[in-house]
């Protein structure tokens, strides 16, 4: 018996099973990089139109609020840095000597990465032609409708806000503790945020003339007015938005206000800093309103949603506004009223925000979990059907719920 | 900041890294070196190359006090470079916490709290230039616009090929013919690849324009100089650059001084995978040397010749075997050579058998770097030392069905098998285990060959489909061959151009194109036919008659212009696919890309017109076939791979063995053989070379004009050290398993009327002059 035992042993010992199993691969450790604009507000807006347009990076069919977006803020860049280096200090700006060049070089920059210019929006010609293009007529340039606002905020924000100017395009960068991390699950410990502002200095605003717009605009800003009593130097950031002021309380609003803190918060990290007591943001297209865009005041005002009412001669051109008549002309000082929020930077406020962006990006990686876990697309994002947002979504045809229903039409 | 000692005392203990001289010399002397110590770091496979990159980067910090703006670091791909600067900002933030957290420290916490990791400057070459190129630019000068391959693509395909008729010269095409080595295959694109590749090589390379002029007198060299020259000439006038100009503008910029701003706080440059380099390049990276030595810096050279793969990209892995020369003659310094030969990845078997293959041959010897060591393993000893496994079959669906099986059961009960008496049995991790920890690795994974007959991946493919497994295979298909490419690119050119009205009066249509809407268009007449969900409120066959039509629905007008994208995604609805799973929708990426971004020459704005103007109306039609869908129909675009990183992990990867460069996996099945069933001369420059192939040709023909010179080395010798390399990086790709497949005439050898015959492949261990060093494949085990 102990012999058959023995033997039995002698054969396992013979035949020795490795029971250990195969390693597991490990993951390339990668932190996920987010941008405030093109990442976080974009997610906010909708989720699935987030998944295909930015991180599918299918292009819109009719990409007009990115490729507006776009233009303005290089207009704006590109106008400071001739500004500043070809000392083009008088203003306002001829369109076709100063301006119409800087278009043209931002929609050749445009151009080369896919970004084309959607119809009837700019002339993409440098001088006449025979063919009219997508023009009105073949006497080439046209100041189309982009224009006629790169015109409208260069000439109105350039004199007051570029001699304010310390550092153009400055790059943000900073990393977070990833939320809801969870060890083996989620794709890394850290993420990171990114964001480009520009910023203006304590020492350029002290040295600003005294009928510059935007430091009478600071000075009746009572918060601003608390803080620059406590500090000596100190910073505020810029950004533009290529759209019309959102009416407070609404969600761009807010995300609009979570960003500027978030810009701040990103700019502390920074070695050369100083404290940034507040954010500019310039929504450019208050400068010119069209049609549609009147419409939407008009009924802003009426409801009293907006926290800049018009007064005078506007309130009563604005009401007495028919949509089937030429659009009134609204008084400058309301339009820059209007295109300029300023945001103070509080430490509630910015944890706040940071918190909230911190939330999206959970949000953002639990989806992304779901997808790498077998769950498809469609079951992974959720959309958020919002009206103005699905009407000009090139997905609502294949969306599961797009506000407003499918009425297919074609084209 | 802190002493060496702490630093290395966090790093272990922390980090888990065993950086102490005592456990690891080589790691521990490439860490520690101070910081003028410049090194040249020939890292083996395995060896913790990007581990030593960032904690040489974070003791510079840390230790030596340089502040992160002036260090640079390139990596050979994007990929790469956010690896690198993810390892760093999180070991670099974990260290500052564990500084943070001690009192000892605490006069250094203010510098701590400051340190912005984000100020490190990394990248490829390409992104680091064009970021300096940006910041540091002359007033009043635009920033450097770079167009993206498939841009260039485009370009060259317009400018260089269509323009001029090029594409029908039969001196063009006999001179490319003859630097290929071969006119199979030499379509359209392909001719635009070609010239891309002279150019690239002339930037990359360094060569002299007018010796080269002087020198070549093939009048379809000189057609193609041409063609290169106007398609430069465009980007110039255009004031874009492709990488490689961008390239040789940084070098330019540097040597004449005009980033002094840039330079004068550079100190720290390190370069991975110099083994890649070009001579532009080095110029590039000896003229930031030169300005970090001076400020009391550094550079640090890292890489491998054995695992260079990227000849046919320009590379010239000569620059790093003969580096401490190069760089003693040009920079009067001497680099401390170190060389990272442990191994942590793979089995002792694994590591014997890629030292073997390396060694096997004696005419790759002197193409090594000097005095190489072998590696050596040191992966812990916790792990099943297999034996390396062999799968042949005699025919291919007999391999592939049992290597199908094989894959099964390590994915579920295991698979087991004898060997000198041990018992063994692979088997996946029962827990966190998944398809994903096995690769098949070719040098093509193309699931066709040219003739349209299937290979093993394939194969391979449909016979895991019956246990339920998926691969992954991006490359399997060519874009244009995918059925979602095929079907989505049919149904636009049915809605467009129905009855081929406007196709047919395109001139001189490449026959590639033409066959391929050929086909698309047939797959979406059979497709509307089965009336494909969804029915309501609107079929597909109602919409494309709409759009055949031009008849609106839900609208009194039809629209006068309509974006062709706009087309694409309303027949994604049709497409359940393209939206909902992560492979498909990369096409449909591809597809619409190429719509956006080829507007930079398109004249409708990749619009279709519908005005009173009938001719106009089809100009936009034709606009939009030639330039969007005849690069697509002819294999000019590709998908972007980068689009694929949320795809499911259970998938078995199916890659090229350049793919899976500087990967690593638990289990590796390298086909060696599944298409050598004969000795093809065909087959010879995949496994036996007998001239050089189109990557020597093209070396040979320019660098006679470069101060590079001709190579040392013959055509012939540089293909077979190529083919060297490619297998020794697909050996070392292992952690746990190895196994090779392919077919039994690989193995044994084949009868013909005239007696027994071998296929001699450098894979299954030959010498280039006709030696097997493992007859049979008898050093391997069987299954």
């Amino acid at each position: 018996m102990a012999l058959a035992t023995f033997g039995k042993y002698k054969t396992y010992l013979k035949k020795k099973v490795y029971p250990m199993s195969l390693s597991v691969r490990s993951k390339p450790y990668i932190i996920p990089e987010y941008s405030l604009t093109g990442d976080l507000l974009s997610y906010l807006t909708c989720p699935l139109q987030y998944r295909y347009q930015n991180k599918a990076t299918l292009p819109p069919s009719m990409p007009v609020q990115l490729w507006f977006g776009n233009f303005i803020h290089g207009v704006m860049e590109e106008a400071y840095l001739r500004w500043d280096e070809h000392h083009w200090k008088d203003f306002p700006w001829d369109w076709e000597t100063h301006i119409r060049p800087v278009e043209l070089e931002i929609n050749k920059r445009m151009r080369s990465r896919g970004l084309n210019p959607p119809p009837n929006l700019f002339c993409t010609f440098e001088g006449e032609s025979d063919n009219p293009g997508l023009c009105p007529d073949h006497h080439h340039p046209h100041k189309l409708v982009a224009s006629i606002r790169a015109e409208k905020a260069i000439n109105t924000w350039g004199p007051h806000l570029f001699p304010l100017i310390d550092d153009a395009e400055v790059r943000l960068k900073g990393i977070r503790d990833m939320p809801r991390y969870q060890k083996d699950v989620s794709r890394s410990n850290y993420y990171g945020v990114t964001g480009i502002v520009d910023v203006l200095s304590s020492v350029q605003l002290e040295e600003a003339t005294p009928d510059n717009l935007i430091i009478k605009y600071l000075h009746r800003n009572p918060e601003f007015k608390k803080k620059i009593r406590k500090l000596d130097s100190y910073e505020i950031i810029v950004d533009y938005k290529g759209m019309n002021r959102p009416v407070p309380g609404s969600p761009s609003w807010l995300h609009h206000q979570w960003q500027v803190q978030t810009y701040a918060w990103l700019r502390s990290l920074q070695p050369d800093s100083k404290p940034v007591l507040v954010g500019i943001l310039f929504y450019i297209n208050e400068l010119h309103r069209f049609k549609k865009d009147l419409e939407e005041l008009k009924g802003e005002v009426i409801n009293h949603q907006t926290d800049i009412m018009p007064d005078g001669d506007d309130l009563e051109s604005l009401m007495n506004w028919k949509s089937r008549t030429s659009p009134p002309d609204l008084s400058q000082s309301y339009q820059n009223l209007r295109s300029i929020r300023i945001i103070p930077i509080e430490d509630d406020s910015l944890h706040e925000s940071l918190r909230a962006f911190d939330s999206v990006v959970g949000d953002i990686e639990e989806n992304i979990n779901c997808e790498v876990d077998g769950c498809g697309i469609q079951n992974s994002w959720n959309p958020q059907p919002e009206r103005r947002t699905c009407d000009a979504c090139d997905f609502r045809t294949f969306c599961s719920n797009p506000a407003g229903g499918t009425k297919p039409t074609v084209p | 900041m802190i002493l060496w000692e702490t630093y290395q005392d966090i790093v272990t203990k922390h980090l888990n890294r065993r950086i102490r001289a005592e456990d690891n010399p080589d790691q521990n002397q490439a860490i520690s070196a101070p910081l003028t110590q410049s090194q040249f770091l020939v890292a083996g496979p395995g060896s913790g190359k990007t581990t030593v990159m960032v904690l040489k980067i974070l003791k510079f910090i840390y230790v030596d006090d340089v502040h992160p703006s002036s260090i640079l670091a390139t990596t050979f791909t994007r990929k790469a470079a956010n690896e690198l600067r993810s390892r760093i900002l999180s070991w670099g933030d974990e260290i500052r916490q564990v500084l943070l957290d001690d009192p000892e420290f605490e006069d250094l916490h203010p510098d701590l709290r400051g340190l912005d990791f984000n100020q490190i400057i990394t990248g490829t070459l390409d992104s680091i230039s064009e970021d300096v190129l940006r910041t540091h630019r002359d007033p009043g000068a635009p920033p450097p616009v770079v167009i993206e391959e498939f841009v260039a693509s485009g370009l060259m395909l317009r400018i260089g090929l269509f323009d001029g008729d090029k594409h029908h010269n039969d001196d063009l095409r006999e001179y490319l013919k003859g630097l290929r080595g071969t006119i199979w295959g030499l379509n359209t694109p392909e001719m635009a690849r070609n010239l891309l590749e002279i150019k690239d090589r002339l930037y990359y390379d360094q060569v002299y324009w007018n010796q080269l002029l002087e020198n070549k007198d093939h009048p379809g060299f000189l057609l193609a100089l041409e063609s290169v020259a106007y398609y430069t000439q465009y980007l110039r006038d255009n004031l874009l650059y492709d990488f490689a100009s961008l390239e040789a503008e940084f070098l330019d910029q540097l040597i004449k001084g005009k980033l002094d701003k840039f330079t004068t706080t550079l100190k720290m440059v390190l370069v991975d995978e110099y083994q890649d380099t070009n001579l532009l390049q080095e110029r590039i990276y000896f003229q930031l040397a030169k300005h970090a030595l001076n400020n009391g810096g550094s550079l640090t050279v890292v890489g491998d010749d054995d695992q260079s793969l990227y000849r046919f990209r320009g590379a010239t892995v000569d620059l790093f075997t003969n580096y401490q020369t190069r760089i003693t003659e040009k920079l009067n310094i001497t680099p401390q050579l170190i060389y990272l030969k442990q191994n942590y990845r793979s089995t002792r078997t694994i590591v014997e058998i890629c030292n073997q293959f390396c060694q096997l041959d004696p005419r790759f010897q002197p193409a090594r770097v000097k005095g190489k060591p072998p590696i050596e393993a040191e992966r812990k000893k916790d792990y099943i030392n297999f034996p390396v496994l062999g799968l042949f079959r005699d025919d291919l669906p007999t391999l592939a069905r049992d290597l199908s099986e094989f894959i099964h059961k390590v994915l579920n009960q295991g698979y087991s098998f004898s060997h000198e008496g041990k018992k063994y049995t692979i088997r996946a991790d029962p827990q966190e285990g998944s398809p994903a920890d096995l690769s098949v690795l070719m040098s093509s994974p193309l699931e066709l060959s040219s003739s349209g007959k299937p290979r093993l991946p394939l194969l391979l493919r449909k016979n895991l489909q019956k246990y339920d497994l998926n691969v992954f295979n991006p490359r399997g298909s060519d874009l244009e061959r995918a059925w979602q490419t095929a079907l989505l690119c049919g149904l636009i050119m049915e809605c467009i151009d129905p009855q081929c009205q406007v196709q047919d009066t395109i001139e001189k249509l490449p026959s590639q194109a033409k066959h391929n809407f050929a086909v698309w268009r047939n797959k979406a007449r059979e497709y509307w036919e089965e009336d494909p969900e969804p029915v309501k409120p609107l079929s597909l066959k109602r919409f494309v008659d709409a759009w055949q039509t031009r008849t609106p629905i839900g609208r009194s007008k039809w629209k006068s212009n309509v974006p062709l994208i706009e087309l694409t995604y309303q027949l994604v609805t049709w497409i359940p696919h393209l939206k909902d799973d992560v492979e498909s929708l990369v096409y449909l990426e591809a597809v619409t890309r190429t719509m956006s971004q080829t507007g930079i020459f398109n004249n409708f704005g990749g619009e279709i017109l519908h005005y009173d103007d009938e001719e106009l109306n089809q100009a936009s039609v034709r606009e939009a076939i030639w330039n969007i869908l005849v690069p697509l129909a002819t294999g000019a675009i590709e998908v972007d791979e980068g689009l694929l990183e949320t795809l499911p992990d259970d998938r078995i990867n199916i890659m090229s063995i350049h793919q899976a460069k500087g990967l690593e996996f638990p289990l590796v099945i390298v086909d060696v053989g599944s298409d050598f069933s004969k000795n093809y001369p065909a087959q010879e420059f995949k496994r036996f070379p007998r001239e050089g192939g189109k990557p020597c040709n093209m070396e040979d023909e320019l660098r006679t004009c470069s101060p590079l010179e001709e190579p040392d080395r013959s055509p012939r010798d540089r293909a077979f050290d190529d083919l060297i390399r490619q297998y020794f990086v697909a050996f070392s790709r292992p952690q746990d398993v190895l196994l090779l497949v392919g077919l039994e005439s690989v193995k044994d050898g084949y009868h013909t009327k005239q007696g027994p015959r071998r296929i001699a492949n450098v894979a299954t261990g030959w010498s280039r002059d006709g030696k097997w060093h493992w007859p049979l494949l008898e050093n391997i085990k069987h299954i």
